[in-house]
């Protein structure tokens, strides 16, 4: 089955902004289910923010797990750059063209920031959980480095989802074909 | 069909929003499986208003006939929760091993939660005023129990309500 679009949240609400990430090299990362083949052409993903002039690169990486590591697949990036209120859709070029088959992908996402930092990611609402779920890794964060993604890592490496929100902010990442 | 390690019944975690569960009562909701996994870890998001142990259990169904659920597979897990503190509920014992092939499944939750009335679990509801028409989606059963019945019909169970209309946040994973 091949599909045109997947949405890795399917509820968009214009109230979801919240707090960017910021310049970090800790990227967070997140399983979902991709139900069809979909080609792997426009990565969007939404920003929200105000003040004075700001530059943010937003990266964005997808992964596959092969038994304890994962594995990059693919990445993509795209700086943008404001003066004034914005609300956008921020479009991601690829860095190899790449047809995705059904199931778990991974989503590893991060920014860098310049100038006037403060920008609000579009993303669902979460909730702090105190301790992880059992079995294999679902989401959390995991560290890259200040702008890259390995080309690897163990999954003992990714840090799951508990004891604070931030490892459970998830933006709305968009894949159309 | 492929096999995954993991299968959740939405894609975005944890919701926000609680809906309450009353001590022995056993909640019944549908959930798809959308490639084959391995029913080895169960989780599921609960709290308590008051520090307490929350003692449930969670079966695994299948639908017979559009009208009659059959127990597969179980778990019980015993939990001592701290007022308000949100967690997950894990089971990593089952009754048997099962391997989830892709369709809809259903689970039955009930859980004993000692002098406290109820306990919350994590995901989404509404109550609409009418019931729904169509296959059976979710429902909870009207008497008390302490226990998973081996099957149960859907015409027995009230399917209004928020209690009934709420969907927990569940995570299978292998």
């Amino acid at each position: 089955m091949r599909i045109n679009q997947f949405l890795n949240i399917p509820v968009l609400e214009s109230s979801d902004a919240r707090a960017g990430f910021g310049n970090s090299g800790s990227v967070h990362f997140h399983g979902f289910y991709i139900p069809g083949s979909i080609s792997l052409n426009n990565i969007a993903c939404a920003l929200s923010g105000s003040g004075g002039n700001k530059t943010i690169t937003v990266r964005w990486a997808l992964y596959s797990q092969n038994a304890n590591t994962f594995s990059l697949a693919n990445s993509a990036s795209q700086t943008f750059s404001a003066s004034t209120s914005f609300y956008s859709w921020i479009t991601m070029v690829t860095s190899a063209t790449q047809d995705i088959t059904p199931g778990i992908w991974y989503f590893a996402f991060g920014t860098n920031t310049g100038g006037s930092a403060a920008f609000s990611m579009i993303m669902h609402d979460w909730a702090t959980v105190q301790n992880n779920p059992a079995g294999v890794f679902v989401r959390g964060r995991f560290s890259t480095g200040a702008t890259g993604f390995a080309a690897s890592f163990a999954t003992s490496d990714a840090v799951k989802e508990s004891g604070t929100v931030a490892n459970n902010q998830v933006p709305y990442i968009l894949i159309t074909a | 069909m492929a096999q995954i390690n993991f299968n959740q019944n939405w894609n975005y975690g944890i919701a926000g929003s609680a809906f309450q569960v009353s001590n022995g009562t056993l909640t019944f909701f549908a959930f798809n499986v959308l490639d084959s996994v391995s029913w080895n870890n169960v989780n599921l998001v609960g709290s308590m208003g008051a520090s307490a142990q929350l003692t449930y259990s969670l079966g695994l169904y299948s639908m017979n006939g559009g009208t009659q659920l059959s127990l597969v597979n179980s778990g019980e897990g015993s939990f001592s929760l701290s007022a308000g503190h949100r967690v997950y509920l894990s089971l990593s014992s089952t009754s048997a091993t099962s391997n989830l092939t892709p369709g809809t499944w259903y689970a039955g939750i009930v859980g004993l939660t000692g002098s406290v009335a109820q306990f919350s679990l994590f995901g989404a509801g509404f109550n609409p005023g009418n019931a729904y028409t169509g296959a059976f989606l979710n429902g909870r059963m009207t008497a008390s129990t302490n226990a998973l019945p081996a099957t149960y019909a859907t015409s027995d169970l009230d399917i209004t309500g928020i209690d009934a209309m709420s969907f927990p946040y569940l995570l299978i994973t292998a």
